[in-house]
């Protein structure tokens, strides 16, 4: 006896079959099986929609890198951001803040003497401090100067200082991130209002980095065992 | 529990951990698109899965709320994943790739392997023939969807489509026989008049 087709049957997984098919699909059991079996795997296919379980493509530290590092491209050129989408420039300060998180975490675990040593030379030079920069890009690049010998600060307190440990420790982390937020929001409701400004986003990230910092503070001054990730 | 819009809103306002949880509750499902797209090639199914997510966030300001955001992403990845493979020229040649393999060669090679799942067997077809299949059964496309995104005619979406079934049949053979016994060797016509 001769068949149908096998491509014909995949198409009759969801067209009608015509009137000489009907009858022979009807007197066939060879076919009406591979028929059932078309309609089996566009069963499986629709099903297959919901299998998810596999070895994840992405990772987060490194998605997040990728997209802080597409944001320091982006952030601190007025003239390239003009025509960004106000959301990707909140996201961007948002994601810096995330990299500088994980950058304190590095040098807290592993840095500290490096921090301290990078701090120790503009300290001891006092000159880039003292000195009014001659341009606009002279001025951004102090501020960005600025951040960076933060964080480093801010590393080496995170590592050493001892002295806010215990619950009076405690208290006074939990005032200041919560005088923090109030000075995030408002730097925020400001980026909003000028989206591609970049003092306006360096205000948002030095406020965003200065309450991660201070989160990081509060965790070490809390009880071993305990921590906290979000505040 | 808070609400995807919520989630969505801090996420646009720059909270790092918004954004990582809606990778975290989506990502499974942009994986299982990008892989299914992409076929055997898992370094690139990465780069791409990658890329979806770069886009996804780009253009998280311009999310209405008019459809899930798990639909939203999902036409995200899909069209970024069609998009990566046109530039990698995966889906070049589209018309022809299914009609140049050599049937006998292909039953030969179908016959030894057997495949675990839909996705390893879909591994198997050539690009455009699996495009196909995993945005109509899978995704569920419709054909004129499927010509619209691809370029090509709603005959050849079909056409594309019931060959790429007829070769997975063969090659989940032995899990689909489990529900429907296995046929022997057949002779095929078409009678369709």
């Amino acid at each position: 006896m001769l068949h149908l087709d096998p491509e014909r049957l995949a198409a009759l997984a969801e067209d009608q079959p015509t009137h000489d098919e009907a009858a022979h699909l009807a007197a066939c059991p060879e076919c009406a099986r591979e028929q059932a079996a078309y309609e089996e795997l566009v069963a499986m296919a629709a099903r297959e929609r919901q299998t998810v379980l596999a070895r994840p493509l992405t990772d987060w530290r490194s998605l997040s890198a990728r997209l802080t590092d597409e944001s320091a491209r982006i952030a601190p050129a007025p003239a390239r951001g003009r025509g960004l989408p106000r959301a990707w420039m909140q996201i961007a300060a948002g994601l810096v803040i995330a990299a500088s998180g994980l950058f304190i975490g590095r040098a807290t675990a592993a840095r500290t003497t490096t921090a301290a040593a990078s701090l120790a030379q503009p300290i001891a030079s006092g000159t880039d401090a003292s000195r009014s920069p001659a341009s606009v890009e002279d001025a951004m690049a102090l501020m960005r100067r600025a951040e960076s010998d933060y964080r480093l600060a801010a590393a080496f307190v995170v590592a050493h200082d001892t002295s806010m440990h215990g619950d009076a420790g405690i208290d006074r982390y939990r005032q200041r991130l919560a005088a923090l937020d109030r000075v995030s929001d408002a730097a925020l409701a400001a980026a909003n209002q000028a989206p591609a400004d970049p003092v306006i986003n360096q205000y948002l990230i030095s406020a965003r980095t200065a309450r991660e910092v201070t989160l990081q503070q509060l965790n070490g001054s809390l009880p071993a065992g305990m921590s906290l990730s979000s505040y | 529990m808070e609400t995807d819009h919520a989630l969505i809103r801090r996420a646009i306002d720059g909270d790092e951990r918004a954004l990582r949880q809606l990778w975290s509750q989506y990502s499974p499902h942009i994986d299982a698109v990008v892989r299914r797209l992409v076929g055997g090639d898992p370094d690139l199914a990465a780069d791409i899965a990658q890329d979806v997510w770069i886009q996804i966030f780009r253009a998280l300001g311009s999310y209405r709320g008019d459809a899930q955001f798990g639909t939203w992403a999902h036409r995200i990845a899909v069209n970024r994943t069609l998009n990566a493979l046109r530039k990698a020229r995966r889906l070049g040649r589209l018309e022809v790739d299914i009609e140049e393999d050599s049937s006998a060669v292909e039953m030969d090679s179908d016959r030894a392997f057997l495949a675990a799942s839909i996705e390893e067997a879909a591994a198997r077809l050539p690009a455009g023939a699996r495009t196909v299949f995993v945005l109509h059964d899978v995704e569920g496309y419709t054909h004129d969807d499927i010509a619209r995104e691809l370029g090509i005619t709603t005959g050849a979406s079909k056409s594309q489509l019931f060959k790429a079934r007829a070769r997975l049949r063969r090659l989940l053979a032995h899990l689909i026989d489990v529900h429907t016994p296995a046929t022997e060797l057949r002779t095929h016509v078409a009678p369709r008049s």
